[in-house]
C-alpha cells in the first residue's frame, strides 16, 4: 500500500527541515514521523522518505536496519519493551520477561506476537532508569518499579482497551488506566 | 548526605518550569556573562573550575573547548550528548525531565563562550517524556526572548534544536553521536581528526554531557574558586551518581567528589537492601572494572581513588549488587549488552563480544570447557586497544574484573 505524508505531516516536515542545514539529518526525524502514524516502518515509507529527502533509497533502507526502535514488521496493538539489562535484571526483570513469555503464548521464541495480535514483546537494553527497575515501556511509555501482579492489572486492562498505537514523537500520554509509575 | 549544591532541581522534582528558574536565580548566570564577560572569560572559568566531562570519559572540558580552531570560516557548533545509555546510567534523565532551563542556560554559555549560534541536543530515542519536557522549556525560553535573535537585547544569536535518536546504544559515542545526526547509521569515526576540528558537517563541533553543560551556569555565577572547593585537588566541584541495584534507596544523588562510597551507600541510600551483604560494586557504568566488597569499602567518589582501585568513575552509574547475585551471570548478562551494542565495524569488536556472550552462555549451561576461562581472558586481550572506539575495551571490563576477581565461581561452573 503506498504511503505518503498528509498535508499536516508535511508542514511538520518543513518545520523539521528548517532546523538543519543537510536535509539527510532529517533521515531518523521522519521515519519517527512516518512510524508514529503506521506503527511501524514499511517499505513504502522508506520510497517515500526517501523522495521527500531526495536521497537514495538504500541510505534511507540502511538507517532503518540500524536502530532498533524502528520496527520492520507490522506490530500488536500494543508493543512491550521490556528492559534487560543487569540492575533491572537483578531486581526480578527476568520473572517479568518470563510472565510475558508465558501469557503471550511465545513457546520457545523470546519475543514476538501473541496469537490474537494483541501485544508484541520485545527485549531491550537499558532504558535509562536503572534506579526505578524493573522497567518496560508499553506503546513507548515507561513503566517504573513493575512487579508481576502489577503488570497482569495492567495487561487485563490494556485487552479490554481498542487503544491506539502511541505515536513515538508524539509525546503522547498513556492508554492505560493506571498511568505509568513514574518517579 | 547529599546535598543538591549544583543541580537543586533534583532535590524537589517538580519545578521544571521558566518561572520556578527564574525565582531560583536561573538565568542569572547568562545575564552577568552578556554583561561583564567576554567569551573567553567564560571559557577561562570553566577551565579554571576544573569540570570533566560527566559523560564518561571525564575529559577536562575547557580543554576541550580550546581544541577548537582559533580562526575559521565555517560555522561552529555545540551539541549535547542526551543518548544517556550506559547501563546503571540515569542522571541525565532527570537533569532533562527537571532542570531542562539549567541545561539550556549552560549550553547559551557554552556557546557563547565557543561562538556557537546552534546547538543540537541528541536525545535517545525513548525519551519521549523528556524531550517534551525540554521542547516545552525551548519554547518558553523563545517567548521569554532567552533563545533566538539578539538574546536579552545583548547581541547574542543561539538556536537550539532537539534531534532524537533512535535505539542505539552506540549513538552515545561522540564521532557516532555526530553521524547519526547527519542521518547516517551511528558508526563511530576514526579519530583524529577530533569532533573539535572536523565535526558535526566537517564543522569544528564541541559535545559535551548533559551534565557537563548544566554544571557550566553555577560554574558561571559562584566562581571557578567556589566550584573547586566543592571537591578534592585533582575531582573539583559535585558529580552526580545514579545508584541502582540492591540497596534501600536508589536514585540519583549529587555527591561532592572525595566522598567515601560507604558514606553514599549508608546516608544516601539506606545501606544494602534488606540488610543483606555487599558483593559487587560496579562504580561507573557497566563498562568498568568491577570491585569487590573489600575494595569498595576503601573506595572514595573520586577519579584518583576509582584509579587507584584499578576502576573508572565513568558516568556516576553505581551498581551495588548483594551477596544473592551469581558473577558469572551478572558478566553473561553485560556481555550479552556488548555483544548487542557492537557496531560491527571492527573485526575484534564484532567477533569478540559475540565470542565472549556465547562462551559465557555455555559455560553457563553447564557446557563450558576447562580452557574457556583464558580462552575468554585471550579473546579480551585480542579486542582491547585495537579498535575504532572504546566500546570494545569496554566490553572487556566486567569479564576481565569478573573471572580475576571471582574465578572460583567461574570454575565451579566449567567443572561442575
Ligand atoms: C560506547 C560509548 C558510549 C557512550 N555513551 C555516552 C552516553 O550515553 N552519554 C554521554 O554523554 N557520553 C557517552 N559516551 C562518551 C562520549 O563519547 C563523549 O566522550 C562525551 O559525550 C563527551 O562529553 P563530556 O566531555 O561532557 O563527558 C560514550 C562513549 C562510548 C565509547
Ligand atoms: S569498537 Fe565496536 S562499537 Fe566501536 S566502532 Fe569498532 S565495532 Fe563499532
Ligand atoms: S538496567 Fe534496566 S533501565 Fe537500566
Amino acid at each position: 500500500m503506498a504511503f505518503t505524508f498528509t498535508t499536516e505531516e508535511r508542514q511538520e516536515i518543513e518545520r523539521i527541515l528548517a532546523r538543519y542545514p543537510e536535509p539527510m539529518s532529517a533521515t531518523i526525524p521522519l521515519l519517527h514521523l512516518a512510524q508514529g502514524r503506521l506503527g511501524w516502518v514499511s517499505p513504502e515509507v522508506v520510497d517515500e522518505v526517501a523522495r521527500v529527502l531526495e536521497l537514495p533509497r538504500i541510505h534511507v533502507a540502511d538507517v532503518v536496519s540500524f536502530y532498533t526502535m524502528f520496527q520492520r514488521k507490522p506490530v500488536g496493538r500494543h508493543r512491550i519493551s521490556v528492559c534487560r539489562t543487569l540492575s533491572c535484571h537483578v531486581l526480578g526483570g527476568h520473572e517479568i520477561l518470563e510472565y510475558l513469555r508465558t501469557r503471550l503464548q511465545l513457546g520457545e521464541a523470546r519475543s514476538g506476537t501473541d496469537p490474537r495480535g494483541l501485544f508484541t514483546l520485545e527485549e531491550v537494553e537499558c532504558l535509562a532508569a536503572c534506579g526505578t527497575g524493573p522497567v518496560l515501556l508499553i506503546n513507548g511509555v515507561y513503566h517504573e518499579g513493575l512487579t508481576v501482579p502489577g503488570l497482569k492489572l495492567l495487561l487485563d486492562k490494556l485487552e479490554g482497551l481498542d487503544a491506539p498505537l502511541i505515536a513515538p514523537g508524539s509525546g503522547g500520554t498513556d492508554a492505560a488506566p493506571g498511568g505509568p509509575a513514574n518517579g | 548526605m547529599a546535598e543538591f549544591i549544583c543541580f537543586p532541581a533534583l532535590q524537589s522534582k517538580t519545578r521544571a518550569g521558566l518561572d520556578a528558574y527564574l525565582e531560583d536565580g536561573g538565568y542569572q548566570s547568562l545575564k552577568t556573562a552578556l554583561d561583564r564577560l567576554q567569551p573567553a572569560e567564560v571559557a577561562a572559568e570553566v577551565k579554571a573550575s576544573g569540570l570533566r566531562g560527566r559523560g564518561g570519559a571525564g575529559f577536562p572540558t575547557g580543554m576541550k573547548w580550546g581544541f577548537l580552531p582559533k580562526q575559521t570560516e565555517k560555522p561552529v557548533y555545540l551539541v549535547c550528548n542526551a543518548d544517556e545509555g550506559e547501563p546503571g546510567t540515569f542522571k541525565d534523565r532527570d537533569l532533562l525531565r527537571y532542570a531542562p532551563h539549567q541545561l539550556i542556560e549552560g549550553m547559551l554559555l557554552t556557546c557563547f563562550a565557543i561562538g556557537a549560534r546552534i546547538g543540537y541536543i541528541y536525545i535517545r530515542g525513548e525519551f519521549l517524556e523528556e524531550a517534551a519536557a525540554v521542547n516545552r522549556a525551548l519554547d518558553e525560553a523563545r517567548g521569554a526572548g532567552l533563545l533566538g535573535r539578539d538574546i536579552l537585547g545583548r547581541g547574542l544569536d543561539v538556536d537550539l534544536h532537539v534531534h532524537m535518536g533512535a535505539g542505539a546504544y552506540i549513538c552515545g559515542e561522540e564521532t557516532a553521536l555526530l553521524n547519526s545526526l547527519e542521518g547516517r547509521r551511528g558508526l563511530p569515526r576514526t579519530k583524529p581528526p577530533f569532533p573539535a576540528v572536523v565535526g558535526l558537517y566537517g564543522c569544528p563541533t564541541i559535545i559535551n554531557n548533559v551534565e557537563t553543560l548544566a554544571a557550566v551556569p553555577p560554574i558561571v555565577g559562584h566562581g571557578a574558586d567556589w566550584y573547586r572547593a566543592l571537591g578534592t585537588e585533582k575531582s573539583p566541584g559535585t558529580k552526580l551518581f545514579s545508584v541502582s541495584g540492591h540497596v534501600e534507596r536508589p536514585g540519583v544523588y549529587e555527591v561532592r567528589l572525595g566522598t567515601p562510597f560507604l558514606q553514599l551507600l549508608e546516608e544516601d541510600c539506606g545501606g544494602m537492601k534488606g540488610g543483606r551483604r555487599l558483593k559487587v560494586l560496579i562504580p561507573g557504568g557497566s563498562s568498568v572494572p568491577m570491585l569487590t566488597a573489600a575494595e569498595a569499602a576503601t573506595l572514595k567518589l573520586d577519579y584518583e581513588s576509582c584509579l587507584e582501585h584499578g576502576t573508572m568513575l565513568g558516568s556516576g552509574a553505581v551498581i551495588v549488587l548483594d551477596e544473592t547475585v551469581s558473577v558469572p551471570e551478572v558478566v553473561r548478562n553485560l556481555a550479552h549488552f556488548y555483544a548487542h551494542e557492537s557496531c560491527g565495524q571492527c573485526t575484534p569488536c564484532r567477533e569478540g563480544t559475540h565470542w565472549m556472550h556465547t562462551i559465557l552462555e555455555r559455560v553457563l549451561a553447564g557446557r563450558g570447557k576447562s580452557g574457556d576461562l583464558d580462552l575468554l581472558l585471550d579473546i579480551c586481550q585480542h579486542v582491547s586497544f585495537r579498535t575504532i572506539c572504546a566500546l570494545g575495551d569496554a566490553a572487556t571490563g566486567p569479564v576481565k574484573s569478573g573471572i580475576s576477581k571471582f574465578r572460583n565461581e567461574f570454575e565451579a561452573l566449567v567443572h561442575a
